[in-house]
């Protein structure tokens, strides 16, 4: 079900920072997080419609913007060099270990699609393991083994594993 | 062990604290922020930081630029459209290209392939047009990106990423010594940027002689026909075992 210019116009003024600081933090990249975010509402015009039906939409959008992002990320199948917060991913998450995050976000494009998920829900969304595993659709128990190994990664990233 | 107890949720996700920014009502969230120091700066961040973005940022001149793109898409998504629709007819040509039985004189990396510069990186390869072709082998899990031609064997996929610096049309597929045609990347308008190709190639053990060919869908189209490479980016693709 599509959705009007109008109906648009009034999810991105309401969340048009979030998804933008969604794309930037995730693609550290502003040019690409621009075009991430458009071709997310341009989804979003085609076959939107549920979001007016969404309890959180916010967090509909975020999976939008998400998958827009991993097509990016996919295509460019390298870790980035140098990442940087800019203004708009300075306001971390409270739960987020930001240097382990930035690890991790130089790390994204060379991750699978599942691993991208769980490491943006896990450094970005700052959600537990129990909301990954509910939000990805796996056990606890493979939530907690990936988190754990995507935490090893970023720590090992940064030169302090044991 | 019950993993909430290594890993207790401290403070709501983002996506609660974020929708709280925006203004929207979440009574469970709202009472955790009014009791978190953290989490109200948090919010109280990024709610003046959005109230700074709508201010300068026209939200109908977004959308409209959106559907413009959107009005661009349809020529394209009609051209995958086609790709997908004919996967099992690319699949009988996928079979034929892997049972191709060798020619000896086709070994050589073509020499017609108009690579003018230097690569501009490892497995790169940088052409004239603002062109970067990389082939992306998958081999047991691991990836590995040729700026040239290339070895195959049984298991092996292939993609094609190509970069552009400008808009422009671009085709790529392979061509089977024996004239069969596995489209890898339907023609169509790219724009700038770095694009995956629509479909992979995978191989099994049977032998392969075939030739990548990206470049101008015009371009391709001939040197599919004429067997001139000339004016494209031209691959030898063989078997890493000759049987």
């Amino acid at each position: 079900m599509p959705l009007t210019p109008e109906e648009a116009a009034l999810l991105y003024e309401k969340y048009g920072f979030f998804l933008l600081r969604r794309c930037r933090t995730l693609l550290r990249d502003t040019a690409s997080a621009d075009d991430a975010l458009q071709q997310a509402f341009e989804r979003i015009l085609r076959s939107g419609g549920a979001v007016k039906q969404a309890s959180a939409p916010l967090r509909w959008l975020y999976r939008v913007v998400d998958r827009c992002c991993y097509d990016v990320l996919r295509s460019r199948r390298r870790s980035v060099e140098s990442v940087q917060s800019d203004e708009l991913g300075e306001t971390a998450h409270p739960s987020v270990d930001i240097e382990a995050r930035d690890a991790a976000l130089k790390l994204l494009g060379m991750m699978t699609e599942q691993e991208m998920q769980i490491a943006v829900l896990l450094f970005v969304e700052g959600m537990s393991q129990g909301e990954i595993a509910d939000e990805v659709g796996v056990s606890r128990v493979t939530a907690n083994k990936k988190v754990q190994a995507l935490r090893a990664r970023a720590e090992q990233y940064l030169g302090r594993a044991s | 062990m019950e993993e909430s107890e290594i890993d207790p949720p401290k403070h709501p996700p983002a996506h609660r604290l974020d929708a709280i920014a925006a203004g929207d009502s979440d009574a469970g969230a709202s009472a955790h922020v009014e009791s978190c120091e953290a989490c109200a700066l948090y919010v109280g961040r990024l709610r003046e930081q959005s109230v700074r973005f709508r201010a300068e940022n026209d939200a109908r001149a977004f959308v409209a630029r959106a559907a413009a793109r959107r009005g661009r898409e349809p020529a394209r998504s009609r051209v995958l459209r086609v790709a997908w629709a004919m996967g099992p007819v690319l699949a009988v040509a996928l079979l034929l290209l892997v049972r191709a039985r060798p020619h000896e004189g086709a070994l050589a990396p073509a020499a017609t392939s108009e690579r003018t510069g230097r690569a501009s990186g490892p497995g790169e390869g940088r052409f004239k047009g603002g062109l970067v072709v990389v082939v992306v082998r998958e081999r047991e899990g691991a990836q590995q990106r040729f700026a040239g031609p290339l070895q195959v064997r049984a298991g092996d996929r292939l993609r094609v990423e190509v970069s552009t610096d400008r808009d422009g049309p671009v085709a790529a597929g392979l061509l089977t010594d024996e004239g069969e045609w596995v489209q890898l990347f339907a023609p169509s308008a790219l724009e700038a940027g770095t694009h995956y190709s629509d479909r992979a190639a995978r191989f099994d053990d049977s032998p392969t002689r075939a030739t990548l060919l990206v470049g101008d869908p015009a371009a391709v189209d001939r040197a599919r026909r004429t067997r001139d490479f000339g004016g494209v980016v031209a691959w030898r693709v063989t078997s890493e075992f000759r049987p």
